[in-house]
């Protein structure tokens, strides 16, 4: 099994490589492959000869990164466009977290974009599109920070969002369903986008740390093991995957749970702390 | 306008004069009231002969109060909010502070903390004489992002304020992107083995890539996190040629030797234990020296500016030595560091943590990317033989615990943050150190106070159990 983690030098932010991390605690037989900006994706397959770019892999991970770095990630990975539609179509795991989502649709909006040279302008950035897309970036006090409650699969997701981007479209491909809080824009209780098996969410956490039922979920489908949804006719599901200190992980989720489910929970965050 | 800033001035400063009556001098109400009349109060009122303004991730606060306390020991009448208050409320509270009912100034020195990414708009209508960026790394993300966004608006506020010379890190890779019209940059130097070696594998990396070309950088020393002398091999981007650099530190007695330009040696009985205070202290000498103070003046007066003490504080009992240390939550880089600093001694540890920003609140859950952002790993120490932690999200640091490699039976996590104490035991334990966040200053102490308690009973006990007596 290949976990590859895409551009580890700029996705630096949040403490979102503890995604890769913690999958590698819960599957310690599996290798991780790293993949910098200078080099080509181990999903396309690499043409350096590399071992351990022979096989594909079957989970790819790319995180948040500071939006001065979208270009960059975005031209890493244009020339991969079609090796990463056909990873994708081909069902293997391709997870987006926190602002990577972005850099996966048609454009990005920077508003106000403070240039080295100091100067202030509007800039458009052409994404990979491989969605329907549009981020809106305000890199000023307009940062949200929300927790976020939701469910995809019958399973209910966790997370909260704190970010400079707002997402627009991508209604053909919902990936959460939200239940309390913000969609990825004030007008939406859409969360991210999901296709085959491409899942992005503007979401932080860890989520796989912070969602032990989806990433069950994730490693099911990874392992072809079948872990399915709780709520699935348990007499169908194949044998349970086993997480890293699942005792700990599942304890912080439903104390998490209950108090973003319940009742009146509040979703908005201050910024200050 | 000018009646609006009088109208501001008096209404200010009688709120603060009623605020003092009742006992309630930290309080920067009056400031918000000062800049709802007068918005732009700062840029009216009159300034003393110096005027400074200090921001940055880290150090702010430091710094400030070693300026203030030179500054106070040189027999220079100052104004400082000894409390923070680095918003645009606080600055204005000051500046009125410093001046009487018709804005002639009272005092004659300003110092203020500024905060990194509200700064731009009151640097630039205070426009102080000089601006010290301690250095810039991630804080809190939901209010600062991340590094590139606190540079671009520190960036700003340089930009508004081209008269203003601006003391910052030659070391701090991030600052120095930042390209002041008259900057004067600090350093230090390699000063022990572990700068020389190879740099920790830190979970923050603020500099991983080159912010011009996108390559790794390298080091040639480096002190923590991103802090160091770099240089990107492919473009040339790399640690400016420094004004001041200290050239020899001693943590064990604060000797810090500094070495100007021109080539001048000084070195200075400085309150500095650690590296990241020697820099803060490197930072406060460039500044007196660039404002003219002689290095004799700075080297006799050097004793009387101290560390605040809600930063740190030490005391030994019963031969363990208690110590509170201030410990930002809610972002890896000054846990991180201070973990680090922590980790590299061989006593045997324990440390109670109270990092929580909402401390007690059964009901309050805080975000915890922050954790995984943090190099817990340091941690992970056969000496440190046991980690207390409380609070809602106490499964979540048992997770992040496991994570770093550190086995169960040396932490402990329970929901209750106030049963912490319970938990802390003497056997064989050299220093307990009370980590807490900025707004538990007080709550550390508390936690301190009793632990100090529970030692001193069970040192009656141990006296009582082998036959030596009692204690009155």
């Amino acid at each position: 099994m290949k976990i590859e983690f895409l551009f580890p030098e700029l996705v630096t932010l949040y403490g979102e490589k503890a995604n890769v991390e913690y999958l590698a605690k819960c599957l310690p037989q599996a290798q991780i492959v790293t993949t910098k900006l200078t080099e080509g994706p181990a999903f396309a397959i690499r043409q350096d000869n590399k071992a351990a770019a022979i096989t594909p892999p079957d989970f790819v991970y790319i995180g948040s990164m500071e939006e001065d770095f979208f270009e960059a990630a975005i031209a890493a990975l244009k020339p991969y466009k079609k090796a990463l539609e056909k990873y994708i179509k081909s069902g293997r795991i391709f997870l987006a977290t926190g602002n990577a989502i972005d850099i996966f649709g048609r454009t990005i909006e920077w508003k106000d974009r403070v240039y080295p040279d100091g100067h202030i302008a509007d800039c458009t950035i052409e994404g990979l599109g491989l969605f329907d897309l549009k981020s809106v970036v305000r890199r000023d006090y307009s940062r949200h920070n929300s927790w976020y409650y939701g469910e995809f699969e019958g399973m209910k997701i966790l997370g909260h969002r704190s970010t400079f981007s707002r997402q627009y479209g991508g209604e053909k491909d919902p990936f959460i369903q939200t239940l309390g809080g913000f969609g990825m824009n004030d007008e939406t209780k859409q969360e991210g986008v999901h296709r085959d098996g491409f899942y992005g969410t503007t979401l932080l956490g860890p989520l796989l740390i912070m969602n032990p039922p989806l990433t069950k979920y994730l490693i099911g489908k990874m392992t072809e093991r079948g872990a399915r949804p709780a709520d699935t006719d348990p007499a169908k599901a194949a044998p349970p995957v086993n997480l890293f200190e699942e005792k700990w992980v599942m304890e912080a989720y439903e104390n998490r749970l209950s108090y973003l489910s319940k009742p009146g929970a509040r979703y908005e965050m201050g910024a200050l702390g | 306008m000018k009646l609006r800033f009088y109208l501001a001035l008096w209404a200010g400063k009688l709120a603060m004069w009623v605020l003092k009556l009742f006992g309630n001098e930290w309080d920067d109400r009056p400031g918000i009231l000062m800049y709802r009349i007068c918005p732009d109060f700062l840029k009216y009122v009159k300034k003393p002969r110096y005027t400074v303004a200090v921001t940055g991730t880290n150090g702010k606060s430091t710094v400030t109060a070693l300026i203030n306390d030179l500054f106070t020991a040189m027999g220079v009448r100052t104004s400082f909010n000894v409390w923070g208050a680095n918003l645009k409320a606080g600055h204005c509270y000051l500046m009125a502070k410093s001046v009487d009912i018709w804005n002639r100034p009272l005092v004659d020195a300003c110092i203020l903390e500024a905060d990194e990414t509200s700064s731009a708009a009151n640097m630039g209508a205070l426009k102080p004489d000089t601006f010290i960026i301690t250095n810039i790394s991630r804080d809190s993300l939901r209010r600062n992002g991340h590094p590139l966004y606190i540079k671009e608006c520190i960036e700003r506020a340089v930009n508004l304020m081209p008269k203003t010379t601006v003391i910052l890190s030659a070391d701090d890779p991030i600052s120095c992107q930042i390209q002041p019209k008259k900057p004067i940059y600090t350093a230090m130097d390699a000063n022990d083995a572990f700068s020389l070696g190879p740099m920790p594998d830190y979970r923050i990396q603020d500099f991983s890539v080159c912010p011009r070309c996108y390559h790794k950088p390298q080091y040639e020393h480096h002190h923590y996190l991103h802090i160091g002398k770099f240089v990107c091999p492919h473009c040339g981007f790399a640690s400016p040629e420094a004004d001041y650099e200290g050239t020899s530190f001693d943590p064990e007695s604060g000797s810090l030797t500094i070495v100007e330009k021109d080539g001048t040696k000084t070195t200075y009985q400085t309150g500095a234990n650690s590296i990241f205070n020697a820099f803060n202290y490197v930072q406060v000498i460039a500044y007196f020296r660039s404002i003219g103070f002689t290095h004799e003046k700075l080297q006799l007066l050097m004793d009387r500016a101290k560390i605040p003490a809600s930063r740190e504080t030490d005391e030994v009992v019963n031969g363990i030595t208690l110590s509170t240390r201030l410990c930002k939550g809610q972002t890896g880089s000054s846990a991180s560091t201070l973990f680090e600093h922590i980790s590299r001694t061989s006593e045997n540890l324990e440390l109670v943590l109270m990092v929580n920003e909402e401390y007690g609140s059964i009901d309050a859950h805080e975000t915890i990317s922050w954790l995984y952002d943090t190099d817990y790993e340091f941690l992970n120490k056969e000496n440190i033989k046991r980690i207390i932690i409380g609070g809602p999200n106490y499964a979540d640091y048992a997770v992040r615990f496991r994570m770093a490699g550190i086995p169960q039976e040396r932490f402990v996590c329970i929901p209750d943050e106030d049963k912490l104490v319970d938990h802390v035991t003497f056997d064989g334990i050299d220093h307990i150190y009370v980590l807490h966040e900025c707004d538990l200053v007080t709550k550390g102490r508390e936690c301190k106070e009793k632990i100090k308690r529970k030692l001193i009973k069970a040192g009656r006990r141990a006296m009582i159990g082998s036959g030596k007596g009692g204690v009155k």
